[in-house]
């Protein structure tokens, strides 16, 4: 039995033969799978420890896609209806935004035919590629490095995690957002209320409205929004301590930081980039780090796994952590 | 003891007579519970948006007990995630639901409904419904002009063969 929390629903959003072929990996490997990807009339495959591998219809995983499943167009048509539980109608606007949320917080990318209107998206057809992202929950990772991210007066840093994709960079904001949430007892740091702008779903996985992810007992979620306007809305609305959103890079995702910090509210969120230097950069970033909006940041790598921790830096860019540091394990 | 035997041929003459009857009655009401949740059917996908097993669930509730096995059938495979679609489960709905009274072409017209059911947006979804009741309310028309011709015939029929075989036999 995999122990992640409603796995059950990845396996009711894949079509019954490929169904049939995952539940044969054995479950010592089935723990580690990150992602599963159906592309029509090719080879079923796994990501897994950093690799991507075929697997075959007997369920074993290998190298070789010689033997293994391949997926058929009938599976592509398939696996669309039941993501959406046969419910196309309701995922309008997540498809075309290129992928749907499930039950218990997965999310399942989407490729197919563009179908426009007037220049925009109207929605996708003939979907030949899907990823199911196995996101992982992972309760605790960013306890070693909170003390870093607090201040002495038993406050939260402005923060912004930095880090290339499929790094940890969600898992480890939405732990931090948990302990910020919860409070940190070892730290004597009390609960803030927060409030999530969760754009594309991404941080606490809500299934219809509905938080799928532990994001803290003070947190409230607005799911769906376009983060310019949700973070305004949302200190309109919920009057957070904590503002937190995820993969800012668009202008007016800069001018609502600095409004929100205008009020006083702190921010956490993440970036897409491999370091300080990478991110200077950026035309549009480059003012976040010019300007000294954040006084704290977290670069994140692979290097140990997901979720390493290679340098924290404060407002000055000065290194107060230097990794790589993952959770449970250190390397001198 | 004529008069006992006279009582129950013109009776079970006429019964039958209703009988046959019974089934155009039979057809048009289901006809129309039909249309009605379907109809339902449709504004909760338009408006509500919700997930169809829901819905399903909940029309079943509110329909007629001669229709409802169809729209439960469905959602309750549909719950069960073995990995049906909700085309594959009406299918399997409708081949499991005893609907002796309605015509061949009505249960083709549902059978064709279901292959366009919550696989497309709502402007889709929403022509798929006005076409299957579109469909549907002729048929209905159809049920109700041959019932008007038929329904009485068949009641009558029933007396009147009645009445006749007493008359042989007298």
């Amino acid at each position: 039995m995999n122990t992640r929390k409603n796995f059950e629903e990845v396996l009711y959003a894949l079509p019954p033969s490929v169904r049939e072929v995952i539940i044969k990996i054995p479950d010592d490997l089935l723990q580690e799978v990150e992602e599963i990807r159906l592309r029509v009339n090719r080879p079923l495959t796994v990501y897994l420890k950093n690799e991507e591998k075929f697997v075959s219809k007997e369920g074993t995983i290998s190298f070789s896609p010689s033997l293994a499943y391949i997926v058929t167009s009938e599976d592509c048509e398939k696996a669309l209806q039941l993501i959406s539980k046969s419910s196309l109608y309701a995922f309008e606007e997540e498809i075309r935004n290129g992928y749907i949320t499930l039950k218990g917080g997965y999310r399942v990318g989407i490729v197919g035919k563009c179908v426009l209107e007037n220049g925009y998206i109207k929605t996708l057809k003939n979907i030949s590629g899907y990823n199911y992202r196995i996101s992982k929950e992972i309760i605790g990772v960013a306890e070693g490095i909170l003390k870093y991210l607090t201040t002495p007066s038993k406050d939260i840093y402005n923060i912004l995690i930095i880090s290339p994709p499929q790094c940890g960079k969600t898992t480890l904001l939405r732990d931090i957002t948990r302990w910020i949430s919860n409070g940190i007892d070892f730290l004597g740091f009390k609960g803030k209320k927060v409030g999530i702008v969760d754009e594309r779903s991404e941080i606490a996985g809500c299934y219809n409205g509905i938080p799928q992810m532990d994001v803290g007992i003070r947190t409230d979620v607005l799911d769906g929004c376009p983060k310019a306007y949700g973070m305004i809305m949302l200190i309109r609305s919920m009057s957070p301590e904590v503002v937190v959103t995820d993969e800012i890079g668009k202008k007016e995702d800069i001018e609502a930081i600095h409004e929100v910090l205008n009020t006083g509210v702190k921010i956490i969120t993440t970036v897409h980039a491999n370091d300080i230097e990478d991110l200077m950069k950026k035309p549009v970033l480059k003012d976040v780090i010019s300007l000294r909006y954040f006084e704290r940041y977290v670069i994140l790598s692979n290097r140990l796994g997901a979720g390493t921790v290679e340098k924290i830096l404060d407002e000055n860019f000065n290194t107060l952590f230097k990794g790589p540091y993952r959770r449970g394990r250190t390397e001198k | 003891m004529k008069l006992l035997g006279i009582v129950l041929v013109i009776f079970s003459t006429s019964s039958l007579g209703y009988l046959f009857a019974l089934k155009y009655k039979m057809r048009r009401w289901i006809l129309k519970s039909m249309i009605s949740s379907l109809n339902l059917f449709k504004i909760e996908i338009t408006y509500s948006k919700a997930p169809l097993g829901e819905i399903l669930m909940a029309i079943s509730r509110s329909s007629d007990k001669s229709i409802k096995f169809v729209f439960s059938k469905t959602g309750m495979i549909l719950s069960q995630n073995e990995g049906y679609t909700a085309g594959e489960a009406w299918e399997i709905a409708l081949n499991e639901w005893d609907n002796g009274y309605l015509k061949k072409e009505d249960v083709e017209i549902l059978r064709s409904f279901g292959y366009g059911l919550g696989n497309s947006d709502v402007y889709n979804q929403e022509k798929n419904f006005d076409l299957a009741i579109e469909l549907l309310k002729r048929q209905l028309s159809n049920a109700e002009e041959e019932s008007k011709k038929n329904e009485k015939l068949y009641k009558n029929i029933g007396v009147l063969a009645g009445l006749a075989i007493i008359i042989l036999f007298l």
